[in-house]
């Protein structure tokens, strides 16, 4: 069985949302259970998976037995075997905290939501793990359907701003299919490392049609995951969704098209083709008005969730810059961003969902105290604050590290100054948070008679919702601590792929 | 705003005329994609190999089978989403600015010419769309023509007489059952093959199963995946429907 | 570039670039919901007939289907099984298939050596991870059928069966934007964006934050 193991971690979920639909509609409480449970089996196959890769290579699955390309290819390399591993983690963590909001939010639809959660998982999971161009696009609307019915069910805002979301997404989308549409017109195949070969055998880089394919892949991915200019579906619909939608979208979503964009970028493409081009001038500056645009924005929110997205948009900045400069250390230290970044986020909303749910905190203003009031959460958040700002031993430290080496290899001094601001600006508002949560705003002596009189002022959030944060937290600092092998497999990987050699 | 809007899209298309420059000529039977390695192989083999004359069918169920898989899912997910999305309970919210209707379905005149020539129809409408299903394999159709057709004869039912009497003979719990063993169907299908050794919806290995025929092993597992296509398709696309038609307002089940 | 030859001769793609145009200008400057979704159809539409034009070829026929006098000719050509190396083949399945169908004889150990091929083919298709099936097309010169099919007598199918995929993608993603929509009408009243835009504005005092406690009191209600 272990063989296809990479089925069962897509196949796992998606049983499992078939299961809660028929199972959810009797009793409403097997919903959570049985989400949980198909989770941790799907995290179970992929780390089986990762292993796998790690000690043999590359793991080719055909589905329905045909070779490619006429059938459709799983190619897990690496790159595939992380993402699918981040995943599932997430996935598992977001459904553990989200027992107690779909609860009191949603409770009566929950055998709606979590086969929704969970079909988006699969989609997702897909995505990393496929070959094939189109096939991609068709797990792409899958993960996107799911996503707009995930944030509609929110507050009442949520329902325009998931109708933006379903405009911009589906435009994003047609334009991929478009742009492989091209691909497939220059070259008549489907399958990614066929594509490579063809074009590099028959020397289709410099052809405008092959050009112009890569604009509309790369404008389509972009729009996807909320890069500069296209980044206007993100701060509502992330702001206005139930918490655990946020909690597994804003993680896997974009960071998941930041990985389709490397893989075309690295395996269909191939970094010859980009590299000294046009792109490797033009895109960096993109990226950088994003990190500026979404820092500066991010400073001046003060509605917690919404700051968060802002964050996101500037995180998103600083993979994309370092992906189009285009060397194997930047695209190691995109890479490893991606995963940092989707924990750190992950981290964020699952600690802002805390607050929340307790205290009823929405904004900073409301979040005096807050240290004394949920310590061990704030422990959470304080830890995923200094990774964003990149401060050791945490995992946003090592990625900053990576991106700035990356930086002065490639002598791009515009993208390692704006991410020296972008730390910076991640500083100012999280000491800003931390001075009204330790010390609050209220002057020395009435701070002292409220703390005497409360008893209850100690309130935790429930612990289905604190051990994820805390996991996650203590992933943060693991994968700063622990940053070699997952770095050395990464780069690996890419130097595999770009050496030349030709894979199937 | 509006004229920024303008020159993007001057831009774009200015953009897709430059590519054009590169494109084979439209018909070419020369151009890559035309005489690439891919196709030429479908077109040779694909009869040899599964022993389904129409091309079209065997490349969407047999080789790229799991594409059709999860576009089946697609449709089956667009039915929860909006069911998620406007089904019952959610709209009754208080502070809209629009309130609720007072009737749901708005009840046609009764007009016996529209009645019967309606009833008569049907039952052709959903007998032609049974063999478009069945008949995928040497013309034109499969799963996806046939349950849109089969979908389309029940909407005519409904548009044509009482919605809500049409309604409530299958309500939506029955649509969202009638999708997941559809999608049971097609997943349950490329499953059984993991356990008979091969890989994910790889037929070949299901020849056990067939001991009258095993060479065509492939055929009968593509209509039956097809038939699991056609009951997902067939019972969202009316889902979709009726919950769009009702605004969500739907005649409420036992236990919504 | 000779205008004829760019006009006529590429003629299926001017409309598409032109309609895709029209399509992403309503998606980005229309005001009602409606229409923007409808301009996200016809730039979708403009997509799917793209791709539908590629899979044309001048003599071919429309539809990519055998022709029944192809799959059942009036004689039985020379039966000679290669085993060759590139998997996923099967061979002489058409032999079996005749004999089903209509009274004609069919050689019996071709057959066993037939289902022995096509167990070889499968096992090198599951066992072989550096197997490349591009470069050279191995296609077997002796089968009963392959070898009798002008690949340019049939259109390509293979962008009918993308475009049949993201047809249905097409309109379930339309489905899920008009319940949306449906959705936006109930809360907002209207479905033009300026109106909803100043609708969300007057419910909170700045447009840019939320009145949470005025809505979560109506979600709970």
């Amino acid at each position: 069985m272990l063989q296809h193991a990479p089925v069962i971690h897509l196949l796992a979920p998606f049983y499992a949302a078939i299961i809660i639909c028929i199972a959810g509609m009797w009793r409403k409480e097997t919903a959570y259970p049985i989400a949980v449970t198909a989770l941790s089996l799907s995290l179970l196959s992929a780390v089986a998976t990762l292993i796998k890769v790690g000690i043999a290579g590359p793991v080719i699955y055909a589905m329905g037995g045909w070779s490619a390309p006429f059938g459709i290819h799983f190619h897990i390399d690496a790159l595939s075997a992380l993402m699918a591993v981040l995943i599932q983690v997430v996935a598992l963590l977001t459904a553990i905290h989200s027992r107690h909001p779909i609860h009191s939010s949603i409770g009566e639809k929950s055998y709606l939501y979590y086969p929704l959660f969970l079909l988006f998982v699969t989609g997702v999971t897909g995505i990393c793990q496929t070959a094939d161009a189109f096939n991609l696009y068709v797990l792409i609307e899958v993960s996107a359907l799911t996503s707009y019915a995930l944030i509609a069910m929110g507050e009442k805002r949520s329902v325009h701003a998931s109708f933006n979301y379903l405009l911009v997404g589906s435009l994003g989308a047609t334009l991929y299919l478009l742009g492989v549409g091209y691909l497939y017109l220059k070259t008549g195949t489907l399958n990614m490392q066929d594509l490579n070969f063809i074009m590099t055998t028959r020397e289709l880089f410099s052809t405008p049609t092959i050009q112009v394919a890569l604009i509309l892949l790369m404008v389509g991915l972009w729009i996807k995951m909320a890069q500069f200019p296209f980044h206007g579906w993100l701060p509502n619909a992330y702001t206005w969704a139930p918490s655990p939608s946020a909690a597994l979208m804003g993680p896997l979503m974009t960071k998941v098209m930041v990985y389709v964009m490397i893989r075309f970028m690295i395996s269909v493409y191939g970094l010859d083709a980009i590299v000294d081009s046009m792109w490797t001038t033009w895109v960096p500056y993109l990226a950088i008005a994003g990190i500026v645009y979404g820092s500066l924005m991010a400073l001046s929110q003060h509605y917690l969730r919404r700051m968060v997205t802002y964050i996101i948009v500037a995180e998103i900045g600083y993979m994309v810059g370092a992906a189009w400069l285009a060397t194997e250390l930047s695209i190691t230290a995109a890479f490893y961003h991606v995963i940092s970044d989707a924990l750190m986020t992950l981290a964020l909303f699952l600690c802002i969902a805390a607050m929340r749910v307790r205290h009823d905190i929405r904004s900073i203003h409301d979040m005096e105290n807050i240290f004394k009031k949920m310590p061990i959460t704030m422990v959470a958040f304080s830890i995923v604050a200094l990774s964003l700002v990149g401060i050791p031993p945490t995992s946003g430290f090592i990625s900053k590290w990576y991106l700035i080496s990356a930086g002065i290899d490639a002598g791009h001094w515009p993208y390692i100054i704006a991410l020296l601001l972008a730390s910076f600006a991640n500083a100012v508002i999280f000491f800003r948070i931390f001075e009204i949560g330790v010390f609050g705003k209220k002057p020395a002596e009435g701070h002292h008679h409220e703390e005497s009189h409360d008893k209850k002022y100690l309130s935790e959030a429930p612990f289905s919702m604190l051990i994820p944060c805390l996991v996650i937290s203590a992933s943060i600092i693991l994968l700063g601590i622990f940053n070699q092998p997952f770095i050395e497999m990464i780069s690996t990987t890419i130097s595999s792929i770009s050496g030349g050699e030709v894979l199937q | 705003m509006k004229v920024f809007q303008t020159i993007i899209a001057v831009v774009l298309g200015a953009l897709l005329i430059y590519a054009e420059a590169d494109f084979p000529a439209w018909a070419s039977s020369k151009s890559p994609a035309n005489a690439g390695e891919l196709s030429q192989y479908y077109i040779k083999n694909i009869y040899d190999e599964t022993l389904v004359p129409n091309m079209v069918t065997a490349v969407l169920a047999d080789y790229r089978g799991y594409d059709t898989l999860f576009e089946t899912v697609v449709v089956f997910t667009a039915g929860l989403a909006i069911f998620a999305i406007l089904g019952t309970g959610v709209m009754r919210e208080k502070k809209t600015a629009v309130p609720a209707p007072k009737r749901i379905y708005s009840e046609p005149p009764f007009d016996l010419i529209v009645r019967i020539s309606t009833r008569m129809l049907v039952p052709v409408i959903q007998l032609f769309a049974l063999y478009v299903l069945a008949h995928g394999h040497h013309s034109p159709g499969g799963g996806f023509q046939g349950g849109v057709i089969l979908a389309a004869s029940f909407i005519m039912l409904e548009l044509s007489s009482d919605l809500r009497a049409e309604a409530a003979k299958l309500t939506h719990r029955m649509s969202i059952w009638l999708g997941i063993i559809g999608i049971v169907i097609y997943a349950g299908w490329g499953t059984l093959s993991l356990f008979f050794g091969g890989h994910f919806l790889d037929y070949d290995m299901l020849q056990a199963l067939f001991p009258l025929d095993p060479l065509m092993a492939r055929s009968h597992s593509m209509l039956i995946v097809e038939v699991g296509v056609a009951f997902t398709v067939s019972s969202i696309m009316l889902l979709i429907f009726r919950q769009l038609v009702s605004g969500g307002y739907s005649i409420p089940d036992k236990q919504a | 570039m000779d205008l004829q030859t760019l006009l006529v001769s590429k003629l299926n793609y001017w409309i598409f670039v032109i309609l895709m145009i029209v399509g992403i200008w309503a998606i980005m400057s229309k005001n009602n919901l409606i229409k923007k979704i409808m301009g996200l159809a016809i730039f979708q539409a403009a997509v799917i007939l793209f791709y539908v034009s590629l899979a044309s070829k001048e003599h071919g026929t429309d539809i990519p289907i055998y022709p029944h006098d192809l799959i059942h000719p009036e004689h039985h050509g020379e039966v000679d099984h290669h085993v060759e190396e590139d998997s996923a083949k099967a061979h002489g399945a058409y032999e079996k298939h005749e004999t089903a169908h209509h009274e004609e004889e069919h050689v019996k150990h071709s057959d066993d050596h037939d289902a022995h091929a096509e167990k070889d083919a499968h096992h090198d298709t599951h066992g072989d991870h550096q197997e490349a099936a591009h470069g050279v097309a191995h296609h077997d010169a002796h089968a009963p059928i392959a070898d009798s099919i002008n690949a340019d007598d049939f259109n390509n199918p293979l962008p009918h069966v993308l475009m049949l995929t993201a047809i249905v993608v097409g309109v379930a993603t339309l489905g899920v934007g008009l319940s949306l929509i449906q959705r936006v009408y109930r809360i907002y009243g209207s479905i033009e964006e300026n109106e909803i835009l100043e609708a969300i504005q007057n419910a909170s005092d700045d447009g840019l934050t939320l009145q949470p406690e005025e809505e979560a009191a109506a979600q709970q209600e």
